[in-house]
């Protein structure tokens, strides 16, 4: 049961055209699964790819090559019924609360509108419904005749989350969910998404780009770097002993707010950025930023291993 | 060591068409010079309002309703808009959070470098070039001579950080006011930013008023810390009297609410409940006693008063009235 892949994601890429001549690999040849009532965590800076494969999950993209199955159907291939079913089973949780929101809708309207198009329910069963989504989330029920406008940033992630909640999903896809809240509202939103999911069974794909979150609430974690996943392993296991240059090197910029461990010289400090997409280096893509960068790394891309049992790694240092 | 800049009870307002917001609400404090102060809080708490006021740069529906920013015995709340001019960038400079929208899309990196050189330090064109290169060799920008040539679109964003610093820097200033500079950007770069920041203070000497939300860079970087919520300063003091004697049940919430590398997931999150005051109608006593875990009759009729716990640390806040039950200092905060 525990092992049980709820989604799984096979050698997916996608290209997009920029113009004739221009390519951007945004996804390269990804490959992982995700449990059923997991969370897995998906940490990168940005365009590196990770929104871009949450979309590729919800059918919002079409991918270039590859396959993406939920529970065993490859999820481009459905029609019909069954590519409703998908569509009801599988939500997203988006970034920012203020533009995911319709403004001229009431807090009813948009929690309601998926249970309408599902059929779930209607008239007096609905408007109960919506209540009910709205107390899980923290939200009183009066507050589904007002509009979005009325409500605070923390209070429209409830919603955004309510909303996804309503039409009975199996499986959320949340991207950057509380990036654009303040550190005090983050840890509410948190522990909501963990309340839910005990309660309803759910499986999260959390991204972001705040790895202690990340760290705090998954159980696994990819890091990608330039639409490749460089590791994969445990959360704590990752965070206890990070194989790929990249991974330690995004843990010890993480600012720790402790001045007494701050102090301490401990930094892997990068040099350069992130180099174009459009124009990615050869062989591996973070040898041009990596401290421990070899002759092999500009010539062969390197493959991901199992360093230790469930502990994946794509660095030349570990083959 | 007297003050560089010193803020008076400073009260700020913006008018709506609801009514008036009180945005800061009688702040005092003071950067020596050579030191870098934190302000955090989160968003609405007064903290970028504060670097505008000191900078001038307040929209036209602010207003200053009363208080004083003394820069070298002078009134910055009362000077000239001409005087103001030669204060800013040569005395005073700011880099903002923003790097895609603070530089002039349509000027290159050279003019915009060389307008502060030549307007402040009266350089003539060839010299300010060269002083140009320099600037940008000193924020780490390889290959200065191309790069002043080039347009904001052609850098990434951290390289447009780095030109704002560059720019902030081409006057010389002796306090740096620096609003979330690494909030838009990833944490690798977030990273090499701050460490520039810091070298280059050493360096030159100036004092750093750094605006942020994110607790760890103030741990890392700052040497005093001032907590801000509802536009007020509710806690004052060294990063390791805030950090490791923490007073304030907000502050204590703050750091609270952030997971630990160490923590483990069993253990939920320490959340503050609620949301900040609406600063339209801006509560009379404490502001945060909706919130507050420990809150008691007191705080809902009479706003705390900055009290000190030692020479260096104040806070506002009523547990740290004699008559108080000292229990709460028993909750983690200090070395447990």
């Amino acid at each position: 049961m525990a092992n049980q892949s709820i989604l799984t994601v096979n050698q997916v890429s996608k290209v997009f055209s920029l113009s004739r001549k221009k390519q951007l690999q945004a996804v390269k040849e990804l490959s992982f699964s995700i449990r059923k009532g997991e969370t897995f965590g998906l940490v990168g800076e940005s365009g590196c790819g990770k929104s871009t494969i949450g979309r590729l999950i919800l059918g919002l993209y079409t991918p270039t090559s590859g396959t993406i199955r939920y529970r065993d159907q490859d999820i481009h291939q459905l029609k019909g019924k069954k590519q409703q079913h998908f569509r009801q089973k599988v939500q997203m949780v988006f970034q920012d609360p203020y533009a995911s929101l319709n403004p001229r809708m009431t807090v009813m309207d948009i929690v309601a509108e998926g249970m309408e198009i599902h059929q779930l329910a209607s008239g007096k069963q609905k408007r109960e419904m919506v209540y009910q989504r709205l107390e899980q989330v923290g939200l009183q029920s009066d507050h589904a005749s007002r509009f979005p406008h009325e409500f605070s940033g923390g209070q429209r992630q409830r919603i955004g989350i309510a909303r996804a909640l309503a039409v009975e999903p199996e499986f959320i896809v949340a991207d950057e969910p509380i990036s654009a809240l303040d550190v005090s509202i983050q840890a509410q939103v948190v522990n909501l998404l963990r309340k839910l999911q005990q309660e309803q069974d759910l499986t999260y794909l959390f991204i972001a780009h705040d790895l202690s979150m990340v760290k705090y609430i998954s159980d696994r974690v990819g890091v990608m770097y330039l639409g490749r996943l460089v590791e994969l392993a445990a959360s704590d296991e990752l965070y206890r002993r990070p194989l790929h240059p990249y991974t330690q090197a995004l843990l010890s910029s993480i600012p720790v707010p402790d001045p007494r461990q701050a102090r301490q010289p401990k930094r892997v400090l990068l040099s350069g950025e992130v180099p174009n997409p459009i124009d990615p280096p050869s062989g591996c893509p973070f040898r041009t930023r990596c401290p421990h960068a070899m002759k092999i790394c500009a010539e062969v891309d390197p493959t991901e291993i199992e360093d230790t049992p469930n502990h994946w790694v794509a660095c030349h240092l570990y083959t | 060591m007297t003050p560089l800049l010193t803020v008076n009870n400073l009260h700020v307002s913006f008018h709506s068409y609801q009514g008036e917001i009180q945005a800061v609400r009688g702040i005092h404090f003071a950067v020596k010079p050579g030191e870098t102060l934190a302000i955090v809080g989160e968003s609405g708490c007064g903290k970028s309002v504060t670097a505008q006021t000191i900078m001038r740069l307040l929209p036209s529906t602010a207003k200053i309703v009363q208080g004083e920013i003394r820069y070298e015995q002078q009134d910055l709340t009362q000077l000239t808009e001409v005087k103001m001019e030669s204060i800013r960038g040569s005395q005073i400079a700011m880099i903002f959070q923003d790097p895609m929208t603070s530089l002039n899309p349509t000027m290159t990196i050279g003019q915009q470098l060389m307008e502060g050189l030549r307007k402040h330090l009266h350089l003539n064109k060839r010299l300010a070039k060269k002083r140009a290169e320099e600037l940008l060799s000193l924020v780490g920008i390889s290959n200065p001579h191309l790069r002043l040539k080039q347009y904001p679109h052609q850098l990434s964003g951290g390289m447009r950080q780095r030109v704002m610093i560059a720019i902030a820097l081409a006057g010389d200033p002796k306090l740096l006011i620096a609003d979330e500079p690494t909030t838009a950007l990833d944490v690798t770069i977030q990273a090499q930013i701050m460490e520039l920041l810091k070298s280059i203070q050493e360096k030159m000497g100036m004092a750093l008023l750094l605006i942020t939300h994110d607790l760890g860079i103030v741990a890392e970087v700052a040497d005093r810390v001032m907590v801000m919520y509802a536009g007020k300063i509710v806690e004052h003091g060294t990063v390791d009297e805030l950090f490791q004697h923490t007073k304030h049940p907000y502050t204590w919430g703050l750091l609270r609410s952030l997971p630990q590398l160490k923590q483990s997931r069993e253990e939920s999150l320490v959340a503050i409940p609620g949301s900040p005051p609406d600063l339209l109608h801006p509560p009379k006593a404490c502001p945060y006693v909706n919130r507050c875990l420990q809150a008691m009759v007191i705080c809902d009729q009479t706003p705390p008063e900055l009290t000190a716990c030692s020479s260096t640390h104040q806070v506002a806040c009523w547990l740290e009235h004699p008559m108080a039950s000292k229990e709460h200092e028993n909750r983690a905060g200090g070395d447990e």
